[in-house]
């Protein structure tokens, strides 16, 4: 009898003793945080993408709030997320367009072979042999990094050809941009009715002679473009956005069907998907 | 002085806690995907080790012992080691935030872990000394934080190379710490106490 007193009082005078001392070191110890963190983190996506540039949807509100940074660099964020935040934080709200990737580049599979590469399937791998197995120095080498680093599962593939943007998927988090070792992919704006699908540097003579697909700078598009928003730079068709106005004449125009078009693209995919 | 380095090369080699005992496999199946983090998890496992089993051996001595009431041990330890382990962390997120950011997630998983309650039963049953106790205390952690590394370091690894589907993920990591046990059975014998 005397045994079971004796433990219940020493288990008991434990637990209680424990309790009283993590009760007063909560007090002592007591960290303020900012409440208006939380307030944030609670608008925020919470899928730790990464597409703010901070690890964390955690750490980027911690920032906000420090004001480290702009409350408008969530790439999920719908612009009343943003006023949200602004109106908590007691600044005016300024959205950030929303953007989304675009592969620049049809690749590996039409692009002509330099070697054999029997390495590890990763284009980051691959790109330490020599740039890559393709001919094409600049094109897409189809092991599909991209696609295994989206955390929105926005990026597909088949084969050895290019990966393909879902855009109703995609965010615009730029996983995709900072994983491709090739630099094929960049992130243009959402409204943006076309994206030149050639990625290389070359004149026009070298591409014919290396790829199917490639641009060959023949320069129609940049000729017939009715708002003169195409223009040659560095050997490369780019597209000002702030001109473009989705009229498709470009697409019609050229001869290799390097210029895509957006909304078509988006077609084929959800045939795909379906 | 010849006892303490017995001890400590025994149970960080010949009785690694995790590969010859099998205690604390979840974290080491758990936060061994990437190096950094189980060095993280290595270095929370060592302090919390220690600390408890220091905690616990006055508790054992002091109080167990003289009201007779030794079987208690288990119930009573889990309940100083997770109050002792919620009391540190809280010291630690006063004192040194950047200790708080480094150990911070790790603490709470280890609260009631079997490796942390395993090194203190073990130091009772072996009869230890305060310094042995530490000693002790302080090598489980070290093996522990050998392990994790060693499994991390072959995971990343891993995670790079062609896997058949089926194996991906952790039956691949189960057979890597099976084999890992197997090589480190080898030590077996090299110390005939402990």
């Amino acid at each position: 009898m005397n045994i079971i007193i004796i433990s219940v009082f020493i288990l008991g005078g434990i637990g209680l003793l424990s309790a009283v001392v993590l009760a007063i070191a909560s007090r002592i110890f007591f960290v303020q945080t900012d409440p208006r963190i939380e307030e944030i983190e609670n608008i925020l996506p919470g899928a730790n993408c990464a597409g703010c540039g901070f690890p964390s949807c955690h750490t980027y509100a911690e920032t906000i709030v420090e004001g480290g940074a702009e409350p408008n660099r969530c790439v999920l964020c719908a612009a009343e997320g943003v006023e949200k935040i602004s109106s908590i934080l007691g600044v005016e709200a300024t959205s950030a367009e929303k953007k989304v990737a675009a592969i620049h580049c049809y690749g590996g599979k039409t692009a002509a072979k330099a070697f054999e590469y029997g390495g590890l399937a990763s284009c980051r791998a691959a790109s330490l042999y020599n740039g890559g197995d393709t001919l094409c120095t600049y094109s897409c080498l189809g092991f599909g990094d991209c696609v295994g680093v989206c955390p929105f599962g926005a990026l597909s593939r088949s084969g050895r050809e290019a990966p393909q943007v879902d855009r109703e998927r995609c965010t615009g988090c730029g996983n995709c941009v900072r994983v491709c070792p090739k630099e094929v992919i960049s992130l243009i704006p959402r409204k943006g009715k076309v994206f030149v699908g050639c990625n290389s540097y070359e004149k026009g003579k070298i591409v014919r002679k290396i790829c199917e697909v490639g641009c060959i700078k023949c320069n129609r598009c940049i000729k017939n473009c009715p708002e003169d928003a195409l223009s040659m730079k560095d050997e490369r068709v780019c597209v000002d956005y702030q001109k473009c106005t989705g009229c498709g004449k470009c697409i019609e125009e050229c001869p290799r069907n390097v210029i895509i078009d957006t909304s078509h693209q988006q077609e084929e995919i959800e045939a795909v998907n379906q | 002085m010849e006892k303490l380095v017995v001890i400590i090369l025994s149970v960080v080699l010949v009785n690694n806690f995790i590969l010859v005992r099998f205690l604390g496999l979840c974290p080491f199946l758990g936060v061994s995907r990437e190096i950094k983090s189980s060095v993280s998890m290595g270095v929370a496992v060592i302090f919390v080790m220690t600390l408890a089993s220091i905690c616990t051996w006055f508790i054992q001595y002091y109080l167990l012992v003289p009201y007779k009431v030794e079987f208690l041990q288990t119930i009573v330890f889990i309940l100083v080691i997770a109050a002792l382990v919620q009391f540190v962390e809280m010291v630690i997120q006063k004192v040194s935030p950047v200790l708080q950011k480094a150990l911070g997630i790790y603490l709470p998983l280890i609260t009631t872990n079997c490796a942390v309650l395993g090194v203190c039963i073990l130091n009772i049953r072996e009869d230890y000394n305060l310094l042995e106790t530490i000693v002790h205390g302080f090598g489980a952690g070290l093996g522990f934080t050998l392990a994790i590394v060693l499994m991390a370091g072959i995971r990343e690894r891993i995670s790079l190379g062609k896997v058949p589907q089926s194996m991906q993920g952790f039956p691949i990591s189960f057979i890597i710490a099976c084999l890992m046990a197997l090589s480190f059975f080898g030590f077996q014998g090299f110390f005939s106490h402990s």
